[in-house]
């Protein structure tokens, strides 16, 4: 089974760390497991490349755009270099999915820390991106 | 470490793994995949998370349920 880790209305006041027990229902019949407990850690955050912060969203996609010269300078490292917090403390580098325009997966991780994350644009990706929008999906 | 009840005379298990990463963001929407035997047989399987014993309680339904939910409408 697969459930959904549930958002924590901000008007309640509670601040991360935030320790929750975990229970199931399956119908009727209560499951408690050993060793039950989740933690609420604050949210990735991903910088723009423009000097504005944009938060996680709702559905986990935090979107920044590329600017014309910023894209210039991609295409001459052959990476994106994206700077944040929280990153490797809250996801790991397999759940990222950097999507470029329409393609999913279209920048390949390899440099995940706490506050950066390089990824590798395959040649094929570079040849059919323009002017584009990428996104960091976790 | 395997949590077991009898549910109409079948054994449902579920099985969470000491590897699972067990931090979760403020703003919710991570996938949380638990394994476990004869799942199949329960028609509304959720996760219920509660704040200090009884503070704030959450709900979430299996994703899987869902789905099929969806897919029997159409």
């Amino acid at each position: 089974m697969i459930c959904l880790s549930p958002g924590i209305d901000k008007n309640l006041s509670l601040n991360p760390p935030i320790d929750l027990d975990v229970r199931f229902i399956m119908d009727n019949i209560k499951i408690i497991p050993e060793n039950n407990i989740l933690t609420i850690v604050n949210d990735p955050i991903y910088y723009p490349f423009e000097d504005y912060i944009q938060e996680i969203n709702s559905t986990n996609i935090i979107k920044f755009q590329v600017k014309k010269k910023n894209f210039f300078l991609l295409i001459q490292k052959n990476f994106f270099f994206l700077k944040g917090i929280n990153l490797l403390s809250t996801h790991s580098i397999d759940l990222i999915n950097v999507r470029i325009d329409n393609m999913n997966n279209a920048c390949i991780p390899f440099n995940f820390t706490d506050i950066s994350l390089m990824c590798l644009l395959p040649k094929f990706i570079l040849n059919n991106i323009k002017h584009s929008e990428a996104n960091v999906e976790v | 470490m395997v949590s077991k009840k009898i549910y109409n005379k079948v054994e449902i298990q579920i099985l969470i793994e000491n590897k699972i990463n067990r931090k979760i963001v403020f703003s919710g929407g991570f996938k949380l995949m638990i394994n476990g035997e004869n799942l199949n047989v329960v028609q509304i399987p959720m996760m219920k998370f509660v704040y200090n014993i009884s503070d704030y309680e959450f709900v979430s339904v299996s994703f899987n349920e869902i789905i099929k939910k969806i897919l029997d409408f159409f």
